[in-house]
């Protein structure tokens, strides 16, 4: 190419230079920003986080704390702005260390089906062929035996505690997640740019990891960014069982459990709860969905 | 004719699909030498793309072997292989496609220098920078990602890139097929200023008679699987041997006035 | 308006989303038994063009202004139910890719016979008859058993040739083909040019849209060239190719690689089609045209009559002449 050429054909993309660089991430992120039911609940859910992370320092009481003398108190009662239940435990710092389980377990769990889905569905989706077939015949088998079935089975094997709920809501859901990873992973093996990162001389674990797993992780995202409601409605629907975390520790499953009980004498026992449960629910859900669109193919094209 | 490069020596691919089992490379023997670029013609399906996988050890042989500077790449285990990888890179046809998607256009560049350990991150930068501006990509727009170029430019990024680790041998499989005819004209001439410049040897792939004869000093014919006439540019053109060549010669349809 | 054209497209303006014009002032004509080469890069409009004028746009596209005269009517006038009783009959489109124009579900029986019926133009049994006719035109060996098979059964050239069958079949009077041998190779490409041209000669008019200029000038008497959505050049096909005038034309002879042209230089037009979200100013070519002048070229330019059926968007080639 001479000189000349060079320059004009830099002036036909000269206008680029006006553009930011943005790599898919930031599309991503700046397409989320935009949807705005999503981007209210990311800023509620972070509020929900912070809280629970720092549920010593905001709740007024101790989880366990009793308050002999206000028993069963409504809400707005001098002291306890929710109310307290029938030991006389105030309702909001129940609340908030029951926001402290559900999250923990459904973070938890989620991260574990997360990390086991990754391995699987990589090495399966990657390495093809017997590792392949062993791994998908496992995660059948798995997926074939009733994921809340199985929780009970964990809970009541492992003993009552957060512990096994990450371990028991986790393994229940990895399942459909290495589904979904080994099905992105084959599909972008088959890209161009594979065979060329090959023919660069990449290693095979460079490629998966590097080269396949980014451009993977968007739907794999989008089922987590779901998986955590599902989670956090598991964990209380263990409680509602009486599986949930060991009383006294609090879980909103096993507070709207008791509440539905006392509805006509003490109805704030289950409103309050109640109320909380189906917003976090909802919030999540709504994270998920704008999640899902910004990672629709559909907004990836050129 | 200078020393050899590349050799395949009656190398055969058999696929195995449902239908049952597919000759896709027919006992073809092909030689690339050095400063030399081989044209290779056929028309879809006939079997080019995978002789250029072939002979760039991406695929192993049914049967024959390939012969890359004296190893024989079937016989090599995997790591030595990518020792040997540099050496030889690949253009493809679809340009964004083969771009890694979530790195820059510098960062794509820098990728095989990263992979094979060439020097320090600061001196990848420099040396992928010089290729963008080698291959006509404004270094101000380096950072940017594939998809905010058009088809030709990241063709030159995807260039840039298969030039960086300074290959004996670029292997181009229909690589302006998927530009438009001005982006393709701009692709052509910056593969024969390279080739010029640089000393390079290619196999270039296509099903463009006349993008072949432009570039190509030799011209192998291919046609269901199998090498039907190889010779000298010139020789081809005017005096085809082959009956599918002189099928293949007349289907063209001119532009200009004969 | 044009008497003797079959379609007469005028000042067609198709817009994308509020503000993206792909399709901008567009006018040509196709008479009867003649062909029209829409010729262009990708992002031109020449799609977006035939698109508009058949009414298969995307959602997101809106035809802001102009008139498609056909037979009498503005096609871009006259609504969807109309509009759907002409298509597949008095016009018919072939595209790149026989897959996407055709159901992968039914038979070829059922897609060739499907227009004649709905159209009430014969009963069953005839359409059957005129449907394996029709195949056995376009070269498709024993049309009679063939005509039970489903699309995917064919291979790619014979596919295509079902299409063309399929759009011929009810004998329309306008063919659109939309880079119809693009993705079929070139020893396939002369014949299914030849069976359109068995089409053309019995009267039928056809738009080709097509950015490769040997296809053009083997198949289409005229040629119209566009650029960023607008007409740049229009001419009958071999003197557009000879004696290209305006600069883009002349540009894309010179980009364009021709067997035994090795010898001939090449003169790639430099730099890259604007991004219509950012039309230059004035004439689109302007800023990887040699020949521009600013800041003349930065205003609009009407399309000049430059010769007999001869016209071309810009002032220099006027000057010149």
């Amino acid at each position: 190419m001479t000189a000349t050429e060079g320059i004009s054909a830099a002036a036909g993309e000269s206008e680029q230079a006006e553009r930011a660089a943005r790599g898919p991430l930031a599309r991503a992120w700046s397409r989320f920003r935009k949807h705005r039911l999503a981007f209210g609940s990311l800023i509620f859910c972070s509020l929900l986080i912070i809280t629970a992370i720092a549920a010593p320092l905001i709740a007024p009481y101790g989880y366990e704390e009793t308050d002999i003398q206000h028993k069963l108190a409504g809400p707005g009662s001098e002291g306890h702005l929710l109310g307290t239940d029938l030991l006389g435990r105030d309702i909001l710092s129940r609340l908030i260390y029951g926001l402290q389980t559900a999250l923990t377990v459904a973070f938890g769990a989620e991260l574990t089906a997360l990390v086991l889905a990754l391995a699987i569905g990589l090495l399966a989706g990657y390495l093809g062929g017997r590792v392949e077939s062993l791994l998908m015949a496992f995660t059948d088998v798995m997926y074939a035996f009733p994921s809340y079935l199985f929780a009970v089975v964990m809970v009541t094997v492992l003993g009552r505690s957060i512990f096994a709920l990450v371990v028991a809501i986790g393994i229940a859901s990895w399942v459909t997640q290495a589904r979904l990873v080994r099905a992105q992973v084959m599909t972008i093996k088959e890209r161009e740019y594979v065979e060329a990162a090959r023919s660069m001389g990449a290693k095979g674990s460079t490629i998966a990891i590097r080269y396949i797993l980014p451009n993977a992780i968007g739907p794999i995202l989008v089922t987590t960014s779901f998986a955590i409601p599902a989670a956090i409605a598991a964990e209380a629907g263990l409680a509602l069982l009486g599986l949930g975390v060991q009383p006294p520790t609090p879980s909103w499953g096993a507070m709207i459990s008791e509440g539905s009980r006392y509805l006509l004498a003490a109805p704030h026992m289950l409103v309050a709860p109640a109320v909380l449960f189906a917003l976090t629910l909802l919030a999540f859900t709504w994270i998920g969905d704008g999640v899902r669109d910004a990672f629709d193919p559909s907004g990836e094209q050129r | 004719m200078p020393d050899e490069l590349v050799r395949a020596e009656s190398v055969t691919k058999v696929f195995r699909t449902r239908a049952g089992e597919v000759r896709a490379v027919d006992d073809v023997s092909l030689t690339v030498h050095r400063g030399e670029t081989l044209g290779l013609v056929g028309e879809s399906g006939s079997g080019k793309s995978t002789v250029a996988r072939l002979m760039m050890g991406l695929q192993p042989c049914t049967s024959g072997r390939v012969v890359f500077d004296g190893n024989d790449l079937g016989q090599l285990p995997a790591r030595e292989l990518r020792v040997l990888r540099p050496r030889m890179q690949m253009v493809f046809q679809n340009p964004y496609g083969s771009l890694l998607p979530h790195f820059s256009a510098i960062g794509n560049v820098m990728e095989p220098l990263r992979l094979h350990e060439r020097g320090d991150k600061a001196s990848r930068r420099t040396r992928a920078l010089e290729l963008l501006d080698l291959v006509g990509i404004n270094t101000h727009n380096a950072e940017l990602y594939p998809r905010q170029f058009s088809g030709g430019q990241q063709q030159r990024i995807a260039i840039a890139r298969a030039l960086a680790l300074e290959p004996d041998l670029l292997v181009c499989d229909e690589p302006t097929s998927s530009l438009d005819v001005s982006i393709q004209a701009q692709i052509l001439e910056l593969f024969t200023d390279l080739r010029n410049r640089l000393g390079l040897s290619m196999l270039f792939i296509s099903h463009n008679l006349a993008v072949v004869e432009r570039l190509a000093d030799r011209v192998a014919v291919m046609n269901k699987g199998q090498v039907v006439e190889e010779s000298p540019t010139e020789t081809l053109f005017r005096a085809p041997q082959d009956p599918y060549t002189r099928q293949l010669l007349s289907a063209v349809l001119p532009v200009r006035a004969e | 308006m044009n008497d003797e054209a079959l379609l007469s497209v005028r000042d067609l303006r198709t817009t994308f989303g509020s503000s993206l014009t792909a399709v901008d002032g567009v006018s040509f004509d196709v008479r009867r038994g003649q062909a029209l080469a829409i010729v262009g890069e990708s992002g031109s409009g020449k799609s977006v063009t035939m698109r508009s004028v058949m009414g298969i746009l995307p959602r997101t596209a809106r035809i802001t202004g102009g008139q498609a005269y056909f037979g009498g009517r503005d096609l871009l006038a006259i609504g969807d139910k109309e509009l759907r009783k002409i298509r597949g009959r008095e016009i018919a489109m072939v595209f790149q890719s026989a897959m996407e124009a055709m159901n992968p579900t039914l038979t070829l029986e059922r897609q060739l016979t499907e227009h004649l019926i709905w159209h009430g133009l014969c009963n069953k049994a005839e359409a059957r008859k005129r449907a394996v006719r029709a195949l056995g035109d376009v070269g498709i060996p024993d049309p009679e058993k063939r005509i039970r098979t489903y699309p995917f059964q064919l291979s790619g050239g014979m596919r295509q040739r079902a299409m063309i069958a399929m759009a011929m079949v009810t004998e329309p009077d306008l063919l659109i083909a939309d880079e119809p041998t693009t993705a079929v190779d070139v020893t396939v490409q002369r014949q299914i040019l030849d069976l359109l041209k068995g089409l053309k000669d019995r009267g039928t008019g056809v738009i080709m849209i097509t950015h490769d200029l040997g296809v053009a000038r083997y198949f289409c008497d005229d040629a119209v060239v566009m650029y960023a959505g607008r007409v740049v050049e229009r001419a009958p096909m071999a003197s557009l190719l000879d004696d290209p005038r305006h600069p883009y034309t002349v540009g894309l002879l010179g980009s364009s690689v021709e067997v035994g042209g090795r010898e001939l230089a090449l003169r790639p037009i430099p730099g890259s089609p604007p991004d219509l979200s950012r039309r230059p100013v004035g004439c689109a070519f302007h800023p990887r045209c040699p020949r521009a002048e600013l800041p003349r070229c930065q205003t609009e330019q009407e399309i000049l009559t430059i010769g007999p059926d001869r016209d071309a968007a810009c002032w220099k080639v006027t000057v010149d002449a």
